[in-house]
Formats: C-alpha cells, structure tokens, sequence
C-alpha cells in the first residue's frame, strides 16, 4: 500500500484532486436540491410575496404617498421568513442607487453581519426587477438595502421571497467557484505531493 | 482578445530568447522581457514615436525569438523543455485565465485615482497615440512617469478605440511575471514548492488591501493603481539578482531593466530602486564569490556593478527629468506641496529637524501620529505594521535556523539591508506628511496603501530567503513551513474576503455608478461640441461623479461644482447673490454649457427658473446638456439635450 502511494505520479495527484473537488461541487448541488425540495414539501421553505408596507422601514419617509430615503442606509426589513432561499422584487428610482445588498440574520446573532451579505442584481431583460440567491438558510430576519443615497424617491412592486428554481440552477457554476477550484486544486495537490515526498524520505 | 494575446505571445517569445542567448534562468525571463519591450517602448516614446517604437519594438522582439530559434535549431526540443519551468508555466497558465475571465466580465474603472491620473492617462495615451506630456488636458500630473500607461498601451497598440480591461489585463501580466520570477528557485521536480511561493506572493497583496471586513470590493487585480505593481516590481528587481546562479554579468544586467522600470513607474519609484539598489548590493558584498564583472573581479567588480546599476536609476530619473523640461519646460525636482520645497532640500531640512529639531506644530503632531500608527494603524489581515514586521521577522528567523551555511549569510545580509531600508522608506514618508501634504496630512491620509508598497515586497523578500533555503538547506523543514504559511494565509483569507471582494463574481452594481455615467454620456454625447467647457452640477457627489465624467469626456473640460457660499438676509436677496455668484464663476471659466448630473433642493429652489425646462425633470435618473445663454449680469439655460436614461 505504502509502496503504492509513494508511486503515484504528480500528475496523477493533480488530476485526482481536481476531479475530487468537482464531485464535491457536484454533490453540494445535488445536497441543495435535494434539501430545498424537501424543504419546500414539508412547507418550512415557503415561497411569499410581501409589499413594502408589510416591511419595517429605516431611513426611508413616506410623504405623501412618495417614499423617500432620508439618509445614506436606507433599510426594509423582516421577520416573515424563516427560511430564505432567494428574493426578487420590483423597484423604481430617482437617483441610480448604486450598491444594493441583502443581509440576513441567523438565529443567535446578535445583528446583521457584513459576512451574511448577498448582493442584489439587475434581473436581465426584465426591466425594474432585481434578485439575489443563495443556497437555503434559516434565517430570523432579512434586511434589504434599497440604495447607497439619500432623496431617492423609490417605487416598490412585489418583494418575492423563495420562488421555485429550476434543477440546473443548483448546479450553476459561477468565476468565484472556478478561481476557488484552481487555486485550491493547486494547494491540496501540493500539499499531498509534499507528504508523498514525506513519506518516500527525499524531499524535492 | 487577440491583440493582447498576440503581444503576451511576443513577451514569451523574447523571454524564450533571453534564456536561449543570455542564459537567464527561465522564471526570471517573463519579467525581464516584458519590462525590458516597455523600457524600450518609453524611450520611443519620450521622442514622440510611440505607435512607431512600438511597432518596431515588438518586431524585433519576435526577431530575436525567430533568430534564437534557428540558431538553436538542433536541440530546440530540449531549450524548450527546459525553458517550461514551473514558474513560466504558472505564469502562462494564470495570464490566460485571467484574459478569459477579464474578456468575459468586462470590467471597468471605478475607483477614484483611476480618474485623477492613473486610468485617465492611459485613456488619453491610448486615444492620441503619444505620451501625456505631448498634449494638454484635464488630466492632472502630466510629470508622472509614465511605465504604467505605456505598459497598458502595448497591449492594445494597434487596436481601435482604448479599452479598459486590457488595461488590468496588462497590468496583471507584469505581477504575474513577477510572482513567476520569486519561484525561480525551483526546478520541475519541485513544482509544488513554486506552486507555494506563487500562490502566497499572488494572495499576498489581497492580505494587506483588505484588512477590514469589506462592504464594497477591493479589486486588487482590476485597478489602474500603481502601488501594487509597483511593489511587485521592486521585490521583482531583487529577485532577478538573488536568483541567479552565477555571480558574473548575467546577475546583474537583467537587473538592469527592471530598475529603470521601476524608476519610471512613479516618483516614489525612485525610492525604491534606490533600497532595490542598496539589497542588491549587500547581497553580492556578503554572497558573491568568486564575482567577475565585465571583467572586473571581486570587490571593484561589486562596486562596479552598483555604479551601473545606480547609473542606470540615475540616468532613467534625470532622463525623465530633462524630457519634461524640454517638452513641458517644468522642472521635476520640485515637488512643491504645502511648503514648496524641492526633494533634495525636502531631505536635508527634514532629516535636520527630525534628529536635531527645532520642530514645528505640524512636525510634532505628525510624528506623533505617524509613529504610533506604525502599532495602532490596521493595515494587514494580521493587524497593524508591527505585526506585520513581526511575521516578517518570523520568516526569516526560520530561513536562518534551517538554512546551510551560504543561506544563512545571505538571510542575515538581506534581514539588515532590508530593516535599514524600512527605516528610511518611514522616514521619508513621515517627511513626505509633513512637507508635501497639506492639512490631509494630519490624518495620515492613505498611511496603510503607503505602507504596503513596502511590506509586499518585505514579506516577499522574507519568502525569497525561505525558498532558497528550501531548495538547499533544511528542507524538509523549510518547506513543511512555506506550505503551513500559505494554508494559514488561505484561512485568513477565506474568513476576510467574500467572494464579491475578490475580482470573481463581481456584482453588476459595484460599476454601476461607471455604467450609469457611461449611460448619460453615450445619451448626450452628439451634442457635445469638441470646444464645449462643460459645468457639471451633481447634487450628492464627493468628486467621484464629476472624476467619472473627465474620463468620459476627455476631450473636453469639465468645471466641477464648488459650493456656492454667498448668503443674504432674505431668501430673495441670497437668491440675488448666488446668481450673481454662479455669473461670475462661470465667465471666470468661460462655461459654455451646463452639465445636468444630480439636481438637488437647492438647486431647484435658486436656479430653477433660469433653466427652459427644469431640472428636476433632467436631473436624477435623466440628464440634462443645457446651452448656457449670457445676459448682462445674468445667465440662462436652454436645453439642448437631455432625457431618461436607463442603462440596467
């Protein structure tokens, strides 16, 4: 056995690590699916539309029917979903609004954390909706964070919470995963020919 | 694509070349060529012949590769075979990534300095085909040297029209090289010790770019910021020197180039040549034997190859100098700033008063502040300077303890020159606060990207000494410790940095202010005449906007808004007084039109009923280009194009 493994050749190491890590990208797919549709029979992952009115505001006024921000971190926020999968929603703006980001608080937080943070993206082709997704979590609040300005007069459509995906969406594969895929293929078959070297006393 | 393709292709070529004629160690030669084209390419330019010199620069770069090639035509399989060392294999393999990925996401410009100078430039080089210092705009410090916009500019010669992501492109090519240059220790057998040190010198920068939890991205290899590539340079420079075998010619003349790049990056690359310089030497003073240079043996030979190499430095920095002067009529030396000095007075007052005093308000205050930022000042995942130094420190305490008897000379040689450069790298930037800011000095305003243009190539050149004491002393000890250091480098970075903040999975919306200027500018840009000077109002902005739109219409100038400040008893009389304000103001610049960015209350309230069609139907998500009508003492404003733009 022993013997065996000190016979392995690099590339062979490479391509084994590589393709380790694809399987586990495809298996956290898979998990992702699985669990979410699970989730969605039992009725835990509930797909919800909420208006503006059901959210709790923070630095936006309403005056007069218009809603306005009033300063820089304008917010809406909930405690409707518990679990949260993806949001989609309609917005108009004055002012471009510049940044826009959902945060999301799991239980025993104590607030919302820059690292619980997804970003919100223009939907193509489907003018004034913006969406974000991430993979199911249980979730205590979900904060939305409209604009980076203030006097921006918005106009709010439906906010969506956990519409259905399709199955090939779990298994989108995005740059960050490409670039994590290299960089840690890289490091973990270069650590793995390390301990081969190791184990065979002649280190190169 | 394909031009920038084209032109990495000529830059491997020509390093394929210098390992076959000039015997360079192959991870050394990506760099070497690619500063050694843009060098000459400078020079071209200098003399007004930059599409020209470039044009000739890459034909006779592809030359030389052809002429090497059918010299060597016998045993060209073997030159090949080893000329792929695992660094230019890692170099190749991360430019073409990062090309696909840049040509998929189309990145732009976002950030502020990219505006002020250092994307701008390159817009405008590219755009007229000459250096900056042959045309006039609105782009300030035209006396900046210019080795980053000229490196942009070959890789996008003879394509129309300027295009930024080959910008980032070009830029990611030269930190590539070097980071293919720090793992010339290693041979093929040794691939995964070069896959360690490359990766921990290409995560290295994001370990001091982001020290803090990040809200928006901080796209270290998607800038026209020159600090990194800078720093990348210069601990490049000392690795074309302590990575050569031999102790002749051939370790000291590829350095050559490097440093008359790094002089003509930026005034503080001038600095760091010099304490490039300074290693370089202690390093053939303590580890160099048997040195011959240009035929001159030992010691002379040592001090001889500094005297070029400080030639080289001298004459690149003095070059620059006489250039400007005959073509701008400007003298470089003088720094100006807050206190008009130039450098050299700058250093002698400062080291006086520093050591001897007497100081002023500012000198104390700032001292003060500048060093205990040195311990207070977060600019590493790690934590402030002295941490960082610590590690440092670190690295090489274990370079020494498990290094043979020549790797512990050269550790030890490299840990001292490097501290006495540190020492005057502080200094000279404390000096810099006190001389040459103004009042943004007192709150040491970009302290930590000051500081990491020297910790990057410390911490790098702390890794040099461990690598090479992997290779020949202790190994299994050395290693065993890069490859601990690049897993904890990992986590950290894993626990610091989001996905968005790395340059993959960049959200639409960190460009869109870029891409909404860009939306208006394409909406009114017909309208625009080429002697148009344009006043842009834009209600909230902090510069940023009115920066985004010098870029996107650089031919013209763009008047920023500066706050009106008069104020009457009554709301008619400041009404009075604004207006009579904005008249003078814009006769003053001869304002030919009215920029419609941003609208805002104020505007509304004072301006609003000189405008034909108000702003706040121009102003937020529209635009609005006003012809500015002059009246005796009083201005109006006719639209001459404006509407809704949408650009998601």
């Amino acid at each position: 056995m022993i013997e065996k493994i000190k016979n392995i050749s690099s590339r062979r190491i490479i391509l084994g690590t590589a393709f380790t890590l694809i399987a586990l990208f495809l298996l956290k797919g898979a998990f992702g699916l699985v669990s979410e549709s699970a989730a969605r029979k039992n009725g835990s992952l509930e797909y919800k539309v909420l208006t503006v009115e059901d959210m709790e505001w923070s630095g936006i006024e309403n005056r007069d029917g218009v809603l306005i921000t009033t300063d820089l971190d304008a917010q809406l926020a909930t405690r409707e979903v518990t679990k949260f999968a993806s949001l989609k929603f309609y917005m108009e703006y004055t002012i471009f609004p510049g940044e826009m980001v959902v945060y999301y608080m799991e239980a025993g937080d104590p607030g919302f954390y820059p690292h619980k943070r997804i970003w919100i993206t223009p939907v193509q082709g489907e003018m004034g909706w913006y969406t974000a997704d991430t993979s199911m979590k249980d979730v205590v609040a979900v904060r939305i964070d409209p604009t980076m300005y203030a006097g921006n007069q918005l106009t709010f459509g439906e906010f969506i919470f956990n519409e259905e995906k399709t199955a090939g969406e779990y298994f989108e594969i995005s740059y960050g995963d490409i670039f994590n895929l290299v960089v840690y293929t890289g490091i973990i078959s270069s650590v793995l020919k390390f301990l081969q070297e190791m184990l065979k006393k002649e280190i190169d | 694509m394909i031009i920038p393709l084209f032109v990495l292709a000529a830059v491997l070529a020509f390093a394929f070349a210098l390992y076959i004629l000039a015997d360079i160690r192959p991870s050394l030669t990506p760099l070497v060529s690619l500063v050694t084209i843009t060098d000459i390419v400078i020079v071209f330019g200098m003399f007004d012949m930059l599409k020209t010199g470039t044009t000739i620069t890459m034909f006779l770069a592809v030359a030389v590769a052809v002429y090497a090639v059918c010299k060597n035509r016998e045993n060209i399989k073997e030159k090949l075979y080893g000329f792929l060392q695992p660094g230019v294999i890692l170099f190749v393999a991360s430019c073409l990534l990062m090309l696909a990925y840049l040509a998929y996401a189309q990145p732009v410009m976002h950030e502020w300095d990219e505006f002020s100078f250092w994307g701008i430039s390159q817009l405008l080089v590219k755009n007229h085909d000459r250096l900056y210092t042959y045309f006039t705009s609105s782009m300030l410090g035209q006396s900046i040297p210019p080795a980053l916009p000229v490196l942009s500019y070959i890789f996008q010669w003879c394509t129309t029209g300027f295009t930024e992501w080959v910008g980032f492109f070009a830029y990611d090519v030269l930190m590539f090289a070097g980071f293919a240059a720090f793992t010339a220790a290693y041979e093929r057998k040794s691939a995964n010790s070069a896959i360690f040190v490359y990766l921990l010198a290409f995560l290295t920068p994001f370990f001091f770019a982001i020290s803090d939890f990040l809200t928006y991205m901080k796209p270290v290899y998607i800038t026209a910021y020159s600090d990194i590539p800078m720093a990348i340079v210069f601990a490049g420079a000392v690795a074309v020197h302590f990575f050569s075998e031999k102790g002749n010619e051939n370790s000291v003349l590829p350095v050559l180039p490097v440093l008359m790049f790094l002089t003509f990056t930026k005034d503080m690359g001038l600095a760091l040549s010099c304490i490039a310089l300074f290693v370089i030497f202690f390093d053939m003073l303590v580890a160099r034997e048997n040195f011959v240079f240009l035929k001159i043996k030992g010691f002379f030979g040592k001090c001889f190859a500094a005297f070029v190499m400080l030639m080289t430095i001298g004459g690149t920095y003095f070059g620059w100098g006489y250039h400007l002067g005959t073509v701008l009529a400007v003298n470089r030396t003088d720094y100006g700033g807050s206190s008009g000095m130039g450098i050299v007075q700058m250093l002698l007052t400062g080291v006086k008063e520093l050591l001897i005093g007497p100081k002023s308000e500012k000198f104390l205050f700032i001292q003060d502040s500048f060093f205990t930022a040195f311990s207070n000042a977060k600019v590493s995942m790690i934590g402030s300077g002295r941490n960082v130094v610590l590690l440092i420190l670190a690295l090489f305490v274990l370079a020494f303890v498990f290094g043979n008897k020549k790797g512990r000379k050269r550790s030890a040689a490299m840990l001292f020159s490097t501290i006495v450069g540190f020492v005057g790298y502080y200094i000279f930037h404390l000096l810099l606060y006190v001389y040459i800011l103004g009042d943004e000095a007192y709150n040491l305003v970009s302290y930590d990207r000051y500081m990491y243009t020297y910790y990057i190539p410390w911490l790098m050149m702390a890794l040099f000494c461990l690598a090479m004491v992997a290779r020949d002393g202790a190994k299994f000890w050395a290693k065993g410790a890069m490859a601990g250091i690049v897993c904890c480098v990992l986590v950290l970075f894993n626990f610091y940095v989001l996905p968005e903040n790395i340059f993959t999975g960049v959200a639409g919306n960190s460009f869109g202010v870029r891409r909404d200027i860009a939306a208006k500018t394409d909406h009114i840009r017909d309208a625009v005449g080429e002697e148009d000077v344009i006043w842009l109002y834009s209600g909230q902005d902090d510069g940023m906007r009115w920066f985004t739109y010098t870029f996107e219409l650089s031919d013209n100038y763009i008047i920023p808004n500066r706050d009106f400040v008069s104020a009457g008893e009554t709301e008619e009389e400041t009404k009075q007084l604004l207006r009579k304000e904005m008249y003078d103001r814009f006769t003053d610049y001869g304002v030919t039109h009215m920029l419609m960015d941003w609208t805002s209350h104020e505007f509304c309230v004072y301006f609003d009923e000189l405008c034909d069609v108000s702003t706040s139907e121009t102003g937020n998500a529209a635009v609005g280009y006003y012809k500015v009508i002059y009246g005796d003492d009083s201005l109006r404003f006719e639209l001459v194009k404006g509407g809704t733009v949408n650009f998601d």
